[in-house]
């Protein structure tokens, strides 16, 4: 019962949000198209592409993570909503998210393709397409399939990290702050080159795996988020939620 | 009616004693109805059970009735009642010291009754 | 059936917050959950509704294991000094959701009691002040009618009017439906004829749990000249001891309600107040030394 009252809470968040996505992107788009039809209109040749939607609505959800988790924890243990029902609903309230987004990145190729018709010099990007459509505008019905799964994956995944991190932060003290906080960049561009040649044998496999489909890639994306989930839950399970 | 409350007795009992001055002073006539225990405990701030306390001892002595989902009401006869019991009181609270100070200062029972008239035409007396 | 807690007890590093609390509060009544500041009050409100989990021990309510229930933590509402709602949501906002949460929730009850504090349903939540983050907390609490409410100094930051108010239409929601309420707080002036159980607490040790009355029961506050009270006390249980020149006033425990004092002294019923600061001086001389966590 208090699942239904917390998902019906959290979903109306969930709707504006990508809403408000949605239009935003498409009021770029337009920026974009205006853009390339006054460069052809002058003479000029240049290509303008386009591929944000996707990057976008996986920063976003990586954001809408890392600022929901404690909030929600909060609102929803005032209201006499437990741990674990707080954190399903996170799955939920993610899942509907990524479906809109997922739904929305379909419409968007669409009404891109259609409007790109009559201006030859834009090319609308996305994840799909051009990890395995090489780069193609216009998909089949079953790519719109796999391109709308593939996005749910790697939007979930956004999610689930964005809440790790903000969850890691919490449980933190100042100083392992401090230290995880300059422990990131530092790994990034200093730990991967360095351990890279260990690891070298298994990512290229996971590459080459991932590179066979997009189902491939999906269950990655699937496996990686089921693995941050487990650690989520695990430290929302006991921790003490404080008020402000 | 509203009184202070002190801390030299217990607040049922000031409840109580409120209760049969207003009573006694009209403002709560026989077959009205009094004031909720609700309406009771917030005027003055105390728990409801103690509110509920102190009427309790008026129904009790007969002074209040309960008129079922209706509330308390003052029993026809209560001042009458309160009058006879205040005056057993007064006997005891007054009349009694007075003796045992009027021995002391050897005020006769002539002389007592003289002050008493004397009192009573000051003050106007208004059984006359 | 009520809440049960036992044998809780919760560290915070070094300091113990709780030292193996058993307590139970049962259906109805109207609790005051007496002590400093730092006692442990706020600790234990937070262990009962799961915002923390204790080191050891339990919190049963009517009977369940309360720990990450919904169905159980619904029936309980704590009214905290912090605020949990989101820093964005609108005080009209947070009555409108809290419907969704607790179906008992009386909204029309909740936006007269808004206008009668004046606290405008308009603002955002955490641009309210101190007073009226109390005020919007507290009328939360009145309005949701679950059988278990904790309040947790919710007169803090209010003026005298709003006090007042507030204890009105807490005895107010009392009385028509009673439920169990607990009140923490340090003014225990102000509550002292509002709650009919008292239990205090004192470096996260229940010190005193019991109805105000029988708390009460035998205590008395003799003043007079201080040579004839030390004659008059000598022999019986003086807890607390107060003198200003050749006056001097004891708080007396145990005597029968029919004493009487010599000529030349005055008792006088000892106030809740009273108590409870003989109670804590008394405390204050027992441990001088540092005080640790026996397991």
């Amino acid at each position: 019962m208090k699942l239904r009252a917390a998902v019906h809470y959290k979903s109306k968040d969930m709707l504006k949000s990508a809403g408000t996505y949605f239009i935003v992107l498409l009021t770029i788009l337009l920026a974009v198209i205006a853009v390339a039809r006054i460069n052809v209109s002058n003479g000029g040749s240049s290509y303008v592409t386009f591929s944000g939607y996707t990057i976008g609505a996986w920063v976003m959800m990586l954001v809408m993570g890392i600022c929901a988790i404690r909030e929600d924890l909060r609102f929803f243990i005032q209201n006499g909503v437990g741990r674990r029902t707080a954190f399903l609903t996170q799955w939920i309230a993610a899942l509907e998210l990524a479906a809109l987004l997922a739904i929305g990145g379909r419409l968007f190729q669409l009404l891109a393709n259609a409007i790109a018709q009559s201006t030859p010099n834009v090319r609308i990007g996305e994840l799909y397409s051009m990890l395995y459509a090489q780069g193609a505008m216009s998909l089949s019905l079953w790519q719109h399939v796999e391109s709308f799964m593939l996005y749910l994956g790697f939007l979930l995944m956004a999610y689930m990290g964005g809440m790790f991190f903000s969850l890691l932060f919490y449980v933190l003290n100042k100083t392992m702050q401090i230290v995880v906080a300059v422990s990131i960049p530092f790994l990034l561009f200093a730990g991967i080159p360095f351990i890279w040649p260990y690891f070298s044998g298994p990512l290229t496999a996971v590459y080459r795996f991932c590179a066979v489909s997009s189902w491939n890639l999906l269950l990655v994306f699937l496996i990686v988020t089921a693995i941050i989930g487990a650690v989520n839950r695990l430290i929302t399970r006991r921790i003490p939620i404080r008020g402000l | 009616m509203i009184r202070y409350l002190n801390q030299e007795r217990p607040i049922f009992l000031q409840i109580a004693e409120m209760l049969k001055d207003a009573i006694l002073s009209g403002a709560y006539p026989e077959d009205a109805q009094i004031p909720s225990i609700t309406e009771f405990s917030v005027a003055y701030n105390i728990n409801p059970a103690t509110a509920l306390k102190g009427v309790t001892l008026l129904v009790e002595e007969g002074l209040l009735y309960k008129k079922r989902g209706l509330g308390m009401f003052v029993a026809s006869g209560a001042r009458q009642q309160l009058v006879a019991q205040r005056k057993e009181g007064f006997y005891r609270d007054y009349i009694e010291p007075m003796i045992r100070e009027a021995r002391h200062l050897e005020i006769g029972s002539v002389e007592l009754q003289q002050m008493t008239e004397r009192g009573m035409k000051e003050h106007g007396d208004r059984n006359q | 059936m009520g809440i049960e807690i036992s044998k809780v007890t919760k560290r915070f590093g070094s300091t113990c917050a709780l030292q193996a609390v058993d307590l139970e509060l049962k259906e109805q009544g109207l609790y005051g959950l007496l002590g400093n500041n730092g006692a442990g009050k706020t600790t234990f409100f937070n262990v009962i509704t799961n915002r923390l989990y204790p080191d050891s021990g339990s919190v049963r309510v009517d009977g369940a294991e309360a720990a990450d229930r919904d169905d159980v933590l619904g029936k309980i509402y704590m009214m905290g000094e912090e605020n949990y709602y989101p820093e964005d949501m609108k005080v009209r906002k947070a009555f409108e959701v809290t419907g969704l949460f607790y179906p008992d929730f009386n909204k029309a009850r909740a936006l007269e009691l808004a206008k009668q504090f004046g606290l405008d349903t308009k603002k955002k939540i955490t641009k309210l002040s101190t007073g009226y983050a109390s005020i919007f907390r507290m009328i939360l609490a009145l309005c949701v009618n679950t059988p278990y409410l904790l309040l947790d100094e919710p007169v803090l930051g209010l003026d005298a009017r709003h006090r007042d108010m507030f204890y009105k239409a807490l005895i107010e929601k009392y009385a028509e439906e009673p439920c169990t309420i607990v009140i923490s707080t340090h003014l225990i002036q102000e509550v002292a004829h509002i709650i009919e159980h008292a239990v205090v607490i004192r470096d996260g040790t229940i010190m005193k749990d019991a109805p105000t009355e029988a708390l009460l029961d035998g205590c008395w506050n003799i003043s007079g000249p201080r040579d004839k009270v030390a004659d008059f006390v000598r022999g019986k249980n003086a807890v607390k001891e107060s003198t200003m020149g050749g006056l001097s006033s004891v708080l007396v425990d145990g005597l029968p309600e029919e004493i009487q004092v010599p000529d030349g002294l005055e008792k006088h019923k000892a106030t809740l107040q009273d108590y409870f600061i003989a109670l804590m001086d008394k405390e204050e001389l027992r441990d001088e030394t540092s005080r640790s966590c026996s397991l």
